[in-house]
């Protein structure tokens, strides 16, 4: 078993065989750094468990496709993404701070289906970004495509 | 409900707290080039992100959208392929991302007096016996005319090649004219870089 503690002090015991799915993780381990508690400084506990519960369910992915719990796996991931917008963003965070590679292609996915087909503005508020674009540096990026601006499936909703 | 956030936005640089390389990750998992033209107008970061060659690059290895015009082998006539996509857009179903007509663009007042077409990556190149040719990218719906190739005889057919150059990344036009009484004459442009045509020898 390994431990982690988020940064908000709670501790998890993990099975090394799940855990391992983090590189970052497996390096410390195979270099002797893992005797004790590992510690997470950039992960609350709250994204600590949605990671830990990936972990554990992918756990024998190598073993899935033998025995046929492709389909169950499938259905696990479509479930485990139905989450919350800043949710989704801790959990890519910690991903992609962790290194798990699976669980970064699996999140990033839903971001980009999610954003897909939005609005510059919902784009912009989805990621709190602040436009910094001169009016002249818009005009000209929608001179250049106007089509890109318009069209029925366009969708202005921050959700 | 979510609660508005715009007056919580400390950043003055336009960069949220996403890292750029976990931004270009999403950005190139999304199929449609529509959505990314536009949110090119997100902030200069998106901008730069959704700009460079690089992206391209690996929205295309992402992305089955792009093959579908590049699934295409052979000298089409405008209407085959018009013909062919439609099919090809029923076994795709949500993968054909165009946004807008394949056969309006194609049938954009510039390109009716071109006959032919080959395509490549995503890349149409159209053609005549004239000796016009264009090539247009239909993703963005960027195109140009390459000079006309200077004839001293008149052209019986012409037949255009798209090709990448792996190592530049440049795409490269090859237009054999066949004459009424000699062999082809060969002539190569490369899309970016050359002015006119180089004959070449085969």
């Amino acid at each position: 078993m390994v431990k982690l503690k988020s940064n908000d002090d709670k501790e998890f015991e993990v099975e090394e065989a799940a855990v391992i799915q983090s590189e970052m993780i497996k390096n410390m381990i195979e270099d002797g750094c893992a005797t004790s508690v590992i510690p997470l400084p950039n992960i609350d506990s709250k994204t600590l468990i949605k990671v830990i519960e990936y972990l554990n369910k992918h756990i024998n992915m190598g073993k899935a496709a033998e025995t046929g719990e492709e389909d169950d796996l499938k259905e696990f991931d479509e479930q485990f993404v139905n989450m919350g917008w800043e949710e989704l963003f801790d959990v890519i965070m910690a991903a992609n701070y962790l290194n798990i590679h699976e669980l970064m292609e699996l999140c990033c996915q839903s971001a980009a289906d999610r954003l897909k087909n939005k609005s510059v503005r919902a784009v912009r508020e989805m990621l709190k970004i602040t436009n910094d674009l001169t009016e002249e540096e818009e005009q000209e990026i929608i001179n250049d495509a106007p089509w890109a601006f318009e069209g029925p499936e366009i969708d202005d909703t921050v959700n | 409900m979510k609660p508005k956030r715009r007056t919580e936005i400390v950043s003055t640089t336009g960069n949220s707290h996403i890292p750029d390389e976990i931004l270009f990750d999403i950005l190139t998992r999304i199929p449609s080039v529509k959505s990314l033209l536009r949110f090119r107008c997100v902030s200069k970061s998106f901008c730069s992100i959704i700009s460079q060659s690089s992206f391209t690059e690996a929205h295309h290895q992402k992305g089955s959208s792009n093959h579908l015009v590049a699934s295409f082998p052979g000298r089409f006539t405008r209407q085959t392929l018009i013909g062919n996509l439609e099919n090809e857009k029923k076994a795709h179903k949500n993968n054909f991302q165009l946004g807008f007509s394949l056969f309006d663009y194609l049938n954009e007042p510039y390109f009716l007096k071109l006959l032919y077409l080959v395509s490549l990556n995503g890349l149409i190149c159209l053609w005549n016996n004239s000796n016009d040719v264009a090539v247009c990218n239909p993703f963005t719906r960027q195109h140009v005319f390459l000079p006309k190739v200077i004839m001293t005889q008149t052209v019986v057919f012409n037949c255009c090649f798209l090709g990448l150059d792996p190592t530049t990344k440049k795409h490269k036009v090859l237009m054999a004219q066949q004459f009424s009484n000699s062999t082809p004459h060969w002539n190569i442009f490369t899309l970016g870089v050359d002015k006119s045509w180089r004959e070449i020898h085969c």
